[in-house]
């Protein structure tokens, strides 16, 4: 029998505000444990929610690059369970009402479109952390201890169609919501930090079949691999419980990265009844029509526009115009050059951006926005390289230079004296050194193999350290011998 | 609509609480005549009302996201304090 998975994903997003969902604490999760907390956000009688105006306009800014209707009214609702990392015994997080509704995202999948449908979008607050003492898990702990740092810091819970239909499509979807989030500013999209979560949805049925299948929710995916892994492991799974005669239990699963296994956290069967209502401490939010349209024309340009606008206006190629949109940080510092580069093609300052630049930047474990080689700075390199003052084999160690101590690449070039030789009198003489050395070589190519002069170049090379300009050796070398 | 003492138990045990047999007979009759007062709604015609959860046509206040520090005293509130962590028992049963 051919099956067909049918998934779908709830990703959590953290929203990039400074502060949390209800209340003033910082939402940096670096610091102390406990320091960011306030009565508020740990859930003390009496103290009461005052919503984060930034986190309404990320939430709405998500909706909107997600093609989302944004709902001018939408209503919290307290989500009620007891958990150790949940203070107030009950979640602020939206219900029946949330903030948006109905968005799609087209993805493209190994070069074929696909259309996921984002059934809705809604605002909550992230519960605390526990750190379980006498075991790595907290199946063997002793006890747990609680941090709240985390308590309250604002999500958004992106909820799409079953209209995921295999493994791969299910990587694609969230990498593309992850670039989305990330150039909307609204989330940092560390999948290995949790700034963005996956659960992962999935249940088979025979294909052709209407009926939905039993469905399994897997958690723990804290890389792209490892969802896509899990999500077929998953798949695999349910199908050989099926055709054994077995039957798919409707359940939580875990990933686990060292085993490459699913396995039950815990049942489903008795659904959950959080016994949800409506925030009596939060009134509607109502949103202005002026409000929603003040985010709308702010939208910063979305990846998939920009990516056609490289492709198009700039000449990069597929391959490289989504290599220089995937890291934030580096697309701004390309953006950043584009507007100071003057006559410099767009495809060589991606070139040293995505090669040499990149390379330093990971083996710094260091950031684009922290790199000492300035926009400006790589522009200088490459007008360098392109008026001949230097070889593009000699720019690779001068911005090597520039990387670790900052200096401008003109300073470099002179202080250590790489400039590229033109002068036709001292190539010259390199040249006939090298011709004298290699008579062998002279008459293969006065035979008509010039391809040898490549040889020859080589040698000059070395003779001149590198710093001959490359197209007048080969020019002196094959003038030379046709004169002799 | 009538509440059953199923209903009530289903009530209590979801939210963590324990109450003595003759404390649940007063409980279930309570709260039937609060939800015998609420059905006063049914017999009204409300045709084209808009229904409101709240008495204000207001939106919810927007707080500009600025941090402020807030001074608690943890360890007076925690019943175990460790590691600046409250320390909670053991989760999963064995």
């Amino acid at each position: 029998m051919e099956f067909e998975p049918v998934i779908g994903i709830e990703v959590h997003a953290q929203l990039k505000t400074r502060t949390k969902l209800f209340c003033g604490c910082s939402t940096n999760s670096g610091e102390k444990r406990n320091s960011n907390v306030c009565p508020v956000c740990l859930g003390m009688p009496g103290a009461l929610p005052v919503l984060n105006k930034k986190a309404v306009e990320y939430a709405v800014r998500a909706g909107l690059a997600l093609n989302c209707t944004v709902k001018e009214l939408s209503v919290f609702s307290r989500k009620n369970y007891f958990y150790p990392d949940l203070p107030k015994g009950y979640q602020i997080s939206q219900f029946d009402l949330p903030v948006c509704e109905n968005g799609s995202i087209t993805i493209d999948v190994d070069n074929r479109k696909k259309t996921i449908g984002i059934q809705r979008i809604h605002m909550e607050e992230d519960a605390g952390k526990l750190i379980h003492q006498g075991s790595a898990s907290i199946a063997g702990a002793d006890y747990s201890l609680v941090d709240l740092n985390r308590a309250c810091v604002p999500l958004i819970e992106i909820v799409s169609e079953p209209d995921i239909r295999s493994a791969r499509e299910a990587r694609v979807y969230v990498e593309a919501l992850k670039l989305i989030l990330q150039h909307t500013g609204v989330c940092d999209g560390n999948l290995e930090e949790g700034s963005l979560r996956a659960d992962v949805n999935i249940s088979i049925r025979p294909l052709g079949q209407e009926k939905l299948g039993t469905r399994a929710e897997v958690k723990n995916l804290n890389s792209f691999r490892s969802l896509e892994r899990a999500a077929t492991v998953e798949i695999e799974r349910q199908k050989a419980l099926i055709i054994s005669g077995g039957k798919v239990v409707q359940q939580t699963r875990n990933w686990d990265d060292a085993s490459q296994k699913t396995t039950a956290l815990r049942s489903k069967e008795e659904a959950h009844d959080y016994r949800y209502f409506q925030e009596p401490d939060l009134i509607p939010l109502r949103l202005p029509v002026a409000m929603i349209r003040e985010i709308k024309n702010s939208m910063p340009e979305l990846p998939v526009k920009k990516m056609e606008r490289y492709k198009a206006d700039l000449g990069l190629n597929d391959f490289n115009s989504y290599q220089i949109l995937v890291d934030c940080d580096m697309n701004r510092y390309f953006e950043e050059c584009l507007l100071i580069k003057e006559d410099i093609e767009p495809s060589e300052i991606c070139k040293w951006i995505l090669g040499d630049l990149n390379a330093l930047v990971k083996d710094g474990n260091s950031s684009f926005s922290e790199c000492k080689v300035t926009p400006e700075k790589l522009i200088t390199l490459v007008k360098l390289i392109k008026s001949g003052k230097i070889s593009g084999k000699i720019a690779k160690e001068v911005i090597k230079k520039m990387y670790e101590t900052g200096a401008d690449p003109e300073n470099i070039v002179k202080e250590s004296g790489v400039e590229q030789i033109s002068d036709t009198d001292m190539l010259q003489a390199a040249v006939d050194k090298v011709l004298a050395a290699n008579p062998d070589v002279v008459l293969k190519i006065k035979a008509g193999k010039t391809n040898s002069a490549n040889f020859l170049m080589g040698q000059v090379m070395r003779e001149t350290r590198g710093q001959a300009q490359p197209d007048l050796v080969r020019k002196l070398i094959l003038d030379t011998v046709n004169k002799g | 609509m009538s509440l059953t003492m199923k209903d009530l138990e289903q009530v209590l045990s979801l939210a963590n609480l324990d109450v003595e047999p003759h404390e649940k007979e007063i409980y279930l009759d309570q709260l039937t005549n609060i939800l015998e007062q609420m059905e006063t709604l049914g017999k009204l015609d409300l045709e084209g009302v808009k229904p409101s959860a709240y008495a204000c046509e207001h939106s919810t206040f927007l707080r500009e996201d600025i941090v402020k520090q807030s001074a608690v005293s943890l360890e007076k509130n925690a019943p175990e304090w460790e590691l600046n962590s409250f320390r909670v028992p053991k989760i999963l049963a064995d």
